[in-house]
């Protein structure tokens, strides 16, 4: 049982710290396995402290999300591989994205909160990053991926041509 | 029933990167069943964990490379399965985890396969369900050389014939891997065999 009234207080990795609410900690994996740990006593209303290693502009951001989804159902709706799909992103998390995921910002903060959902265990917030990355990379040739990824080819030319001629013949 | 990726993420990775250190930078010769969404399956082969041995040349503002190979796995298994095969052409590491067996894709589907042989060829013939999709052939001699034609509409196959040695029966390798090749991408309705 969740004691919604109890207050934890994260610290970030640079020093920072933020109160919440346990109504929005009970998403995170990692967050309750502390605080079992602590093996606080939820009656007593305690604040519990949970350091994180999430930098706090990261965190501010997955505190908004956790706001929005903190009557979400729990636990996640595990995905059968015929049910996951990348076009179900709600309306909500596309713009909540769209916010901060601008062409300046070269996805640097979308991969800061795909890693501190998968640091913190939220399920929701780690599928949903993960989809909209995905989203941004389907449909691309080669060379937008490696665009938008910001990767370069380090395959051989002989490499790169046995790649050409079995995807030129079996795939697309 | 394909297990969950969630659930089987840790043994999975672990097997993952054995394998990948164990290929290296050599080209798989089958992949896992093959389209929309991926996942990696749950081998229950044994694999020595290694550290991952394989160097990358990354752009210098690569980040994708700094999220968890779980965050990594979960992107890749919302693509599909155009974009997941291009994803393998992006750069080494890239295609070392494409290329990886443990990947469940699903099919694409076609109408047949044909397998021909006489005394002068032995050839594989892929048909799409729609007539306007590309068909796809494989032709290979007792010598080893082999030939991939992919076209639309009919095509003589005759025409690119090799001219194989008649007193040679066997039946080359890359025949068979390029059969399972083949099949591990695509799902046919009918398998054919001629003679």
């Amino acid at each position: 049982r969740i004691y919604p009234l109890m207050r934890v207080t994260l610290t970030t990795s640079d020093g920072a710290s933020v109160t919440v609410s346990r109504q929005l900690t009970k998403h995170s994996g990692f967050i309750e396995k502390a605080i079992t740990d602590m093996a606080v006593d939820d009656n007593a209303v305690p604040l519990s402290a949970v350091a994180v290693d999430v930098d706090d502009a990261t965190l501010k951001l997955v505190i908004e999300w956790l706001t929005e989804h903190r009557d979400d159902a729990l636990p996640y709706p595990e995905k059968t591989d015929e049910e996951r799909r990348a076009d179900d992103i709600p309306a909500w998390d596309q713009a909540f994205v769209q916010k901060w995921d601008t062409k300046e910002d070269q996805q640097q903060t979308l991969y800061a909160v795909i890693t501190a959902a998968d640091k913190l265990d939220i399920k929701g917030l780690l599928d949903m990053t993960c989809k909209t990355l995905a989203n941004k990379i389907n449909g691309k040739t080669v060379e937008e991926m490696r665009e938008i990824l910001q990767l370069e080819c380090d395959f051989t030319e002989e490499e790169l041509a046995e790649i050409r001629k079995e995807n030129a013949w079996c795939e697309n | 029933n394909r297990p969950k990726l969630e659930t089987t993420l840790e043994n999975n990775l672990l097997k993952l990167v054995a394998r990948l250190a164990a290929k290296k930078r050599a080209f798989p010769d089958s992949h896992a069943n093959s389209s929309t969404n991926f996942c990696l399956s749950n081998d229950d082969q044994a694999y020595d964990a290694k550290p991952f041995e394989m160097t990358t040349i990354l752009g210098e503002k690569d980040i994708i490379s700094t999220l968890p190979d779980d965050c990594l796995i979960s992107v890749l298994s919302h693509l599909d399965r155009d974009s997941f095969e291009t994803m393998g052409c992006v750069n080494q590491k890239m295609h070392s985890i494409a290329s990886h067996d443990g990947w469940t894709k699903p099919r694409r589907p076609i109408d047949s396969i044909v397998l021909l042989q006489d005394q002068k060829f032995r050839t594989i013939h892929v048909n799409p369900v729609k007539k306007e999709d590309y068909c796809l052939m494989f032709e290979s001699n007792s010598s080893g050389e082999d030939f991939k034609k992919r076209f639309k509409g009919s095509y003589d196959y005759r025409d690119h014939m090799f001219s194989i040695n008649p007193n040679v029966s066997e039946i080359p390798e890359k025949f068979f891997k390029t059969v399972q090749e083949i099949n591990s991408k695509h799902c046919s309705q009918k398998l054919e065999i001629l003679r």
